[in-house]
């Protein structure tokens, strides 16, 4: 089996940017968004509901934004990136049918007060209609002088 | 078959007035205990969704030399404290303050979340949190409907207490427009 992709902090810098990925929102993937989160709100399941909300059908929640918004960082890294921090500010719905497409840049490569190597990095999720998120995440990732 | 009005109507958070709202704020809700310890299963189904082939996740023994244990996706960190809808001890409800501050407004959707990790997040073991509303906007209109943002921090740590994450959300508590 061929080991996992890796980067190190030494080999990132400001202005890098991060592949894009895509995920297609079918409804199957929709059902498993209460089934794996038991997010059990009704606009995430119920598209008479979020239809009453304004929505044009049921669209994802925050959680499996979040999942996916550190995906587009981790695919890049590697799984021996830890995420310390991360906000995530809701601008459109993704509904189920939409492709969610993520990608994103690197603001800045610093040194945490405790010496630990980290970066800033800028992620956009977006649709084929809008943009659904933006996205600041701070990861902390393995060095080589460590 | 239940229709929207019905969900709506259970899933409506307590209704006031923005003076009833902002005398909570500062004020803790009490403690939401997970009922269940992070599982592997549930991680399958989440990872599954977004299609995250992250051995952290996958691959327990390459999880536990990283990290010295299995971990979750940060981004489950909310996942561990929700409720299930029916236990044979009856229906167990999430109590915190983002649904129980009273407001006007039948309806809600979330406009940021950030979140600060003290630590990864560790298969086996069971989260809690309490929250706090700590802002509430004044009226504002958006294409929604009219509402108030509104700024809830909790507060997640395990069965020892020790901290895992602390989360800053904002949502935008609202009266639907109406749909032509």
């Amino acid at each position: 089996m061929q080991a996992p992709r890796q980067l190190y902090w030494e080999d990132i810098e400001a202005g890098h940017e991060i592949p894009q990925i895509v995920l297609s929102i079918t409804y199957e993937k929709a059902v498993m968004v209460p089934m794996a989160t038991w997010d059990l709100f009704p606009g995430h399941s119920n598209p008479h509901y979020a239809q009453a909300q304004g929505q044009k059908t049921i669209y994802l929640n925050t959680t499996v934004l979040q999942g996916f918004a550190d995906r587009v960082l981790t695919d890049w890294t590697g799984h021996m990136t830890f995420i310390a921090r991360r906000k995530l500010v809701m601008m459109n719905s993704v509904y189920a049918g939409d492709r969610l497409i993520g990608r994103g840049r690197v603001e800045r490569v610093h040194r945490t007060g405790s010496g630990a190597g980290a970066i800033d990095v800028a992620i956009t999720l977006s649709t084929d209609a809008w943009v659904a998120c933006e996205v600041s995440t701070t990861a902390i990732l393995p060095m080589r002088q460590a | 078959m239940p229709n929207a009005s019905d969900e709506l109507a259970a899933s409506r958070p307590a209704q006031g007035s923005y003076e009833d709202g902002r005398k909570l704020l500062g004020v803790r809700s009490p403690v939401n205990f997970g009922p269940l310890p992070v599982d592997a299963s549930r991680i399958a189904a989440f990872c599954a969704m977004i299609e995250d082939g992250n051995p952290s996740y996958w691959d327990a023994q390459s999880s536990a030399k990283q990290w010295g244990r299995p971990i979750a996706p940060p981004g489950m960190i909310q996942v561990w404290t929700m409720p299930l809808p029916w236990t044979p001890t009856g229906a167990a409800e999430l109590d915190f303050m983002l649904l129980k501050l009273p407001l006007p407004g039948s309806s809600l959707i979330n406009v940021s979340t950030e979140i600060v990790y003290h630590r990864p997040v560790y298969v086996g073991e069971t989260l809690n949190f309490w929250d706090e509303a700590t802002e509430i906007s004044e009226q504002k209109e958006t294409r929604l409907g009219v509402g108030h943002f509104v700024t809830t921090v909790a507060h997640f740590q395990n069965e020892s207490g020790e901290p895992v994450a602390t989360v800053t959300n904002i949502q935008f508590r609202f009266e639907p427009k109406a749909v032509p």
